[in-house]
């Protein structure tokens, strides 16, 4: 156990190390999401407040904590795609090849690499974030104790979710398909900017797809409406997704590197 | 020990047919009932033109790549069952610039390679200490890897591939790219590991020079197959096993001339000769020491001898021969 | 964000962002608010139905993209295949290369700006008062605004030696800033001022209120005005830095 604990450090140290804090890094992870978040509050404008279908939205204080966890949710989740195809880097670099030749734990070095990634990718909108939420003073105080859970629902729902992902790309050299997949429905199917309680049938079939959906009605439910009792559902939905998408990780790893093996194809080149 | 027994290696090449659909439109045989042994304290050589299928052997002894056929064993555990138990005892060290993380120090590189290899801390500190040592970049520990040279950059790869201390070290073309000066210090770092660290060393490379300077037994491979196996003389003497004498005399008469040939035709042995206005000369290819009787010959026509030369058959000139009989389809003894 | 960079993946998706766009709208419309729109809506924008607002808003800009990532984005491709040197030492005119990359793309932007308007129109937009000649009048200054926001980006492209973080903040800047999904009006004062440096807003304005909304163009003569001087703008910028490029470039290559 002490070996997969020190494969995911040395992991995580290195994404720390290997990530270049260039003028691009901070547009794409701090500049322009805020830029869509606010883009997303200004959206709501045209409408009448008092007059909206889920009780939690009728302040613009509201909106904001309400667009707020839907973004961080929501960029975690992408961000981790984008560090995904990164693989194809290593896959070029060779470096792939260098660690695929190690016993290393491969489950241990695809968690190590996201959690790397996610606390990389993340720090700056979730600073962002936590000012936006002290400047509003909108943020029901009584629902701080669920805070440590919320920040523990969406680290393990994401940390589920880029294995996999990790996992896909590792397995395929061209799977962006995932990116069209990823970003605009998910943006929109999985709650990001509308709750999906309001969602038709149709809508909410779909959304149900999405791990991040249960994540993001969970964490809502908990730090704005302080309910634990009414997310019980949600909470089961989640637990299955995560355990779908973990086990669904390693039987991909595992082909994966049965696959190359064979066809001896680690090699990008 | 690691032994291999007719391992072979079929790859199959896909093409695609639709959405998560493929067929299989040929079958390349890149390895073929390959038989070899290495063993700790020895260099072993595996040589061959591009495309006769080293890297492809070298991933298979490296447990990188499933063989299709064959037995692999190190160390008694059967490699094809149970790669992940072998992979410890194993390191693969290629020429080039890929395979480490260039935005990393060295130090770094050498902290995640070891981790991957369960080092518990104190023996990564002591085998980073340890191998960046042995290839002298303990004053460069610190500088991100990008700034380094070409020669650096090789050496850091060779501290990467001992860092788990491996029983068996696999070094694919190690040397390519490097100045002379670079590659003999490698050179010397590669004798160092076989014969003061007792590594099992496997070599592939195009620098005949090398071969010929490290490894104790050379496998030559053709078109997927062992063609020539043996010591590095042993392989000479069996491509190349006629010496050639050049004997440069002022002139040679006829007598002398004829008395030559019939020696040669006795002996099975092929001469020739250059008349030029100034001198002859005379070139003989014998398997047998001959010389003397040759000389013998020459003297006793009262011919003074100008110079007389002998040429050793060439690791390289018997690698040629054995390419080009592959070539031509023949078989070599 | 990583994209394929082939041409047409890059119009499928800008159709695709410009359609969730348009079906992010219809779900806060019909699903969260039921219809109920703010009164100063109304008055920002002259009773305009919301969707056709964003439908209108989201097709225009789509436009907009396409239209800038093509001739925007011109010289920095030729750099990158080698041929910018010969281009800019040659005697050609650079409005005419300019011009030429506009008309090579100008049927596929326009595809898209199509596509998306039928795909909201079957999402219930009002399209049904579009004069034809109104239309094509407002275009024609749409384009010319559009183009030479083009000119502009090409030059400033070129002379930073970047295409990613330019071209992105661009876009995200044009549709927060723009009135793509809600009027300028309800940004900060100091947000609508910048709002006005984009062809877009004015675009978007002219469209919903000349196109759909019936209203004469006479009606907006200073929106008109205040677009073409924008556009001159930008191409006199444009070309100013591009003529430093061009010396420089001459500079290093004699």
């Amino acid at each position: 156990m002490s070996y997969f604990f020190q494969i995911i450090k040395a992991e995580v140290i290195k994404q720390h190390r290997t990530t270049f804090h260039s003028t691009a890094t901070y547009f794409s992870l701090l500049i322009w999401p805020v830029v869509i978040f606010f883009n997303a509050y200004f959206s709501y404008k045209p409408f009448q407040m008092t007059k909206s279908r889920w009780p939690g939205l009728e302040t613009p204080e509201s909106i904001i904590l309400f667009l707020i966890i839907g973004y961080i949710a929501f960029l975690s989740f992408w961000t981790l795609v984008q560090s995904a195809a990164m693989m194809q880097v290593e896959r070029q670099d060779g470096t792939l090849e260098t660690i695929f030749l190690s016993p290393g734990n491969r489950i241990a070095i695809i968690y190590g690499r996201v959690l790397g990634a996610l606390f990389e990718n993340m720090w700056m909108f979730f600073s962002f974030s936590l000012l936006m939420v002290i400047s509003i003073k909108g943020f029901p105080l009584h629902n701080l104790i669920y805070v440590p859970l919320c920040f523990l629902i969406l680290l393990v729902s994401a940390v589920a979710w880029g294995g996999l992902m990790n996992a896909i790309f590792l397995f395929s050299r061209d799977a962006s398909i995932i990116f069209s997949i990823c970003y605009e429905p998910m943006n929109l199917l999985a709650g990001v900017r509308v709750p999906t309680v309001v969602f038709p049938i149709w809508a909410k079939i779909i959304s149900v797809i999405f791990p991040l959906t249960h994540a993001l009605v969970l964490v809502r439910n908990l730090l704005m409406k302080g309910e634990l009792g009414s997310v019980l559902p949600e909470i089961s939905w989640l637990l299955a997704t995560i355990i779908a998408m973990v086990v669904l990780t390693i039987w991909i790893i595992k082909k994966a590197e049965q696959n190359a093996r064979k066809q001896g194809n680690l090699l990008f080149y | 020990m690691l032994i291999a027994k007719n391992i072979k290696k079929i790859f199959q090449l896909k093409e695609r047919t639709g959405w998560f659909r493929s067929k299989v439109v040929r079958q390349i045989t890149a390895v073929d009932d390959v038989s070899l042994e290495m063993t700790p304290g020895k260099i072993v050589g595996l040589l061959g033109i591009n495309g006769a299928g080293k890297t492809t052997t070298i991933k298979m002894l490296a447990a990188m790549i499933e063989p299709t056929a064959g037995i692999l064993q190190i160390n008694g555990i059967d490699a094809i069952r149970y790669p992940m138990e072998v992979k410890k005892y194993l390191n693969v060290i290629t020429g080039g610039e890929r395979n480490i993380y260039w935005r990393l120090t060295a130090k770094e590189n050498l902290e995640y390679f070891a981790a991957l290899y369960h080092l518990k801390p104190s023996e990564i500190n002591y085998y980073i200490e340890k191998s960046l040592s042995l290839v002298g970049l303990t004053e460069v520990v610190d500088v991100p890897v990008e700034r380094y040279s070409k020669g650096m950059k090789q050496r850091l790869q060779i501290a990467r591939g001992l860092v788990n201390d491996p029983m068996f070290l696999f070094l694919d073309e190690p040397t390519l790219g490097l100045d002379v000066v670079i590659a003999k210090e490698l050179r010397q770092h590669i004798y160092r590991l076989a014969k003061n660290e007792n590594k099992g060393v496997l070599l592939t490379t195009h620098y005949i020079t090398e071969v010929e300077e490290l490894c104790d037994y050379v496998y030559v491979m053709d078109k997927g197959r062992i063609i020539a196996q043996g010591s590095p003389s042993e392989i000479t003497r069996v491509a190349i096993p006629e010496q050639r004498i050049t004997i440069t005399l002022p002139s040679l008469s006829l007598e002398a001339e004829e008395a030559l040939k019939e020696v040669a035709a006795a002996s099975d042995v092929h001469i020739t000769f250059d008349h030029e206005n100034s001198h002859t000369v005379v070139h003989i290819k014998s398997k047998d020491n001959l010389i003397m009787k040759f000389i013998k010959i020459v003297t006793e026509n009262n011919i003074p001898v100008l110079n007389v030369s002998i040429l050793e058959p060439r690791l390289e000139d018997a690698l040629l021969q054995l390419a080009t009989i592959s070539k031509e389809g023949g078989e070599v003894d | 964000m990583i994209r394929r960079a082939m041409p047409w993946s890059f119009m499928i998706e800008r159709v695709l962002i410009g359609c969730y766009t348009v079906l992010f709208a219809y779900f806060i419309y019909n699903y969260m608010f039921e219809g109920n729109i703010d009164e100063q809506f109304f008055q920002f924008t002259n009773n305009m139905d919301y969707l056709t607002f964003v439908i209108v808003g989201a097709s225009v800009y789509t436009f907009a993209v396409s239209t800038l990532m093509n001739v925007g984005r011109s010289l920095m491709t030729e750099l990158r295949e080698g041929t910018l040197e010969t281009l800019l030492l040659s005697p050609g005119s650079r409005i005419g290369y300019f011009l030429g990359t506009f008309l090579e793309q100008f049927i596929r932007s326009l595809s898209e700006f199509v596509v998306i308007l039928l795909f909201g129109w079957i999402l219930g937009a009002n399209l049904t008062n579009i004069n034809p000649l109104s239309f094509i009048v407002v275009f024609v200054l749409v384009m010319i605004g559009f183009f030479s926001q083009g000119v502009f980006l090409a030059s400033l492209m070129l002379y930073v030696r970047d295409t990613f973080i330019i071209q992105n903040t661009l876009f995200f800047a044009m549709s927060f800033l723009g009135g793509m999904t809600f009027p300028v009006q309800y940004l900060p004062v100091a947000l609508q001022h910048v709002s006005y440096i984009f062809p877009l807003t004015y675009a978007l304005h002219l469209f919903r209120s000349v196109v759909i909304g019936g209203q004469s163009i006479i009606l907006h003569v200073i929106t008109v005005f205040e677009l073409l001087c924008v556009s001159v703008t930008y191409v006199i910028i444009g070309f100013v830095w591009l003529s430093k490029v061009e010396r420089k470039l001459i500079e290093t290559s004699f």
